[in-house]
Parts: structure tokens; sequence; C-alpha cells
């Protein structure tokens, strides 16, 4: 590191890019920890498509939809980078710390978006990369460089780029967008806003200070927390489309019912509770949820085969 | 082209040694890169 940055996009006080940068940093600008959560769904949408998909093509349908989301990552960390550098959470990223350059950011999130897409479009099907290259393009134009900074429903429409990967597996194990794929799609949407506003209400100072237009910060607490229990209470009837269209069974719908329902108590506790304890808890429980809700449906169908 | 011709393009170890990690790792995700083209190659055709 050297001195004061001469970007004038980030702080003067953001430490130069001094050309020592490791693996580890450029795995961080792919942001692992979304990309495992999009690979898991993904994944998920493959196995519960009808028809079989040769391992070896799904293997590399996963990866190359877990590259895509690398990708983005990558992308948003180029453009956001000065905002990264002004708060807490975001401040230790490979570009704000000065570890690596905005330029590198760009040409390795460009240079993998376009094998990602390409690579699955040769080798599994067009329309999988066309939903890929769709998904990278909405996450990046959309939301990071269009409505992150200008409205609290940022999270609500750019959410729709996360709830992409269950419908791009499900493509590239069937060729075709199905009922039951947008059902995936449309978990993921609606559980994203009460995720990422149950950080934003105990993250809101740092939020604010960005500058960033999230709903803790325009309409205040109150307001997130009633929103927050509008979208849980959908996740109930929600969750349980898949069981109705007869891609899961009762295990599922079990499962998914018991989960959801713990989801919502999770979403009154928020919004009754004063203080952020409840908020953490909901972030973190809206993570497993996801997780066992997708979990649960890859289960539920692989046993119904066997059976 | 030495770095005592250009001694103030001269990296520290340090900076090298960051170097080589980051072309060991790019010449392994290219070899593996190749590979899977060469496996997913075979079962298109075996399919």
């Amino acid at each position: 590191m050297a001195g004061a940055n001469a970007n004038p996009d980030l702080p003067a006080s953001a430490p130069t890019w001094a050309g020592e940068a490791e693996v580890r940093d450029y795995l961080a600008l792919l942001k692992p920890r979304v990309m495992s959560l999009v690979v898991f769904t993904a994944l998920t949408g493959l196995v519960v498509a009808p028809g079989a998909v040769h391992p070896v093509l799904g293997f590399m349908a996963v990866l190359c939809i877990a590259v895509g989301a690398g990708a983005s990552g990558a992308l948003n960390m180029w453009y956001d980078a000065d905002i990264d550098a002004l708060m807490e959470r975001t401040a230790g990223r490979p570009i704000p710390a000065g570890r690596v350059s905005r330029g590198d950011a760009l040409g390795l999130g460009l240079g993998l978006s376009m094998a990602s897409v390409m690579t699955l479009g040769v080798l599994v099907n067009w329309l999988a990369a066309g939903l890929l290259a769709f998904t990278i393009a909405f996450y990046i134009v959309v939301y990071t460089m269009w409505l992150k900074r200008r409205t609290p429903q940022n999270i609500v429409i750019g959410g729709a780029a996360g709830a992409f990967p269950p419908m791009i597996g499900w493509a590239a194990a069937t060729g075709e967008v199905s009922l039951s794929s947008i059902a995936l799609f449309a978990i993921i949407f609606f559980w994203t806003p009460p995720h990422f506003w149950s950080l934003a209400l105990y993250r809101a100072g740092d939020y604010a200070s960005a500058g960033i237009p999230m709903l803790p910060v325009v309409a205040g607490p109150a307001a997130t927390r009633r929103q927050i229990v509008l979208y849980s209470a959908l996740m109930l009837p929600l969750s349980l489309v898949p069981f109705a269209l007869g891609t899961a069974g009762l295990p599922y719908a079990m499962g998914a019912t018991v989960l959801s329902g713990i989801f919502l108590a999770g979403a009154l506790r928020v919004w009754w509770t004063a203080g952020d304890a409840a908020a953490r808890w909901m972030f973190r429980y809206s993570i497993l949820y996801l997780a066992l809700l997708f979990a649960l449906l890859a289960v539920d169908h692989v046993l119904a085969r066997v059976a | 082209m030495s770095s005592r011709a250009w001694p103030e393009m001269a990296l520290s170890e340090k900076k090298l040694r960051s170097r080589r990690r980051r072309n060991v790792a790019l010449g392994l995700v290219l070899g593996g890169f190749i590979v899977l083209i060469y496996v997913v190659s075979i079962v298109k055709m075996g399919g």
C-alpha cells in the first residue's frame, strides 16, 4: 500500500493498490458466501426438474452458474467500491482495502461473465445461457447501477437477480421454463426483502452514511418491520406452491409449513420487539430457511424417485 | 528484460511471491477448464 488514493471514485483515505493481491483476494471478489447459496438453489432446480441430465453436464451447468454469480459479485464490487469504503461491513473488501485495483475487478468480472455464459451455451443449452446472461446484466445494470442508490425498493426489484439460479438450473436440465421453475423463482424473490431488510434494520447507520436509501433509512424501522411481516406471511402459501404443482410431495409440504411458520414467527418477533436482537436472529434464520427449504425440496424429490 | 536496466520496475520479493501464486492459480484454473472440456466432449460424443 502506498499513500493516499489517486482514484477520484474512492475516498482520499482509501489505500492505493500495491500489486500484492493474493489469490484469496480475487476469490473474495466473487462473494463466495453468496455463491454457495446460488449453487445450492441452482442445483435444486436441476435436481427437481423432470427428466434426467447427465451428471457431468449437470456439474458443468452448476459450475457455470456459480462462476456467473461470482462474476456478478466482482462487477458489483467494481461499481460499488466508493460506497463499500464508507460502510463498516464492506470496508474490508479487496478494492476499498487497497488489495485489488478496480480495473482488475472489472476485467475479472467481465471475463468470467463471458466465459460462464458461453460455456453454458455451448456445452449445455442456450436458454440456460441466455437466462444466466440476463441475470448478470440485471444484477449489475438494473440493481447495482440503477436501483441500489435511488430507491428503497432496490432489493425488492433487484432481488429478481438472486431468484433466477433455480430457474437456470431447471432450464439447463429441461431446455425450457415451466410453471414449477417460476414457483422456485417466486420463493426466492419474495424471500429476499425480509432477508435484506432484517440486515438493514441493524445496519441502518451504515447504509445512511453511504447514502444508500434502504427502507429503514428512508421509511424508518416501524414501516420496515411491517413490510417484513407482510412478505414473511406470503412465504407460507408460496412455499407450498411446489407441492400444489406436484413438484414436491407431502414430506416437503409438512417441512415447508414448519419452516415458513418459524419464518413468520421470527418476523412477528421483529415487529413486536424493540432492539436489534430479533432482526439479527431473523437475518441468520432467513439464510438457514432458504437453504433448508431447497434441501427439503431436493431430498423429497430424490426420495420420491427412489421409492 | 533485466531489473538492472529498469531499476524503477524492480519488484519486491513479496510482490514476486504474490505474482507467482497468482500465476500458479491461473494455470491450475485453465488446466482444470481444459480437462472439463475434454470430459464433456467425451460425454457428448458418447451420448
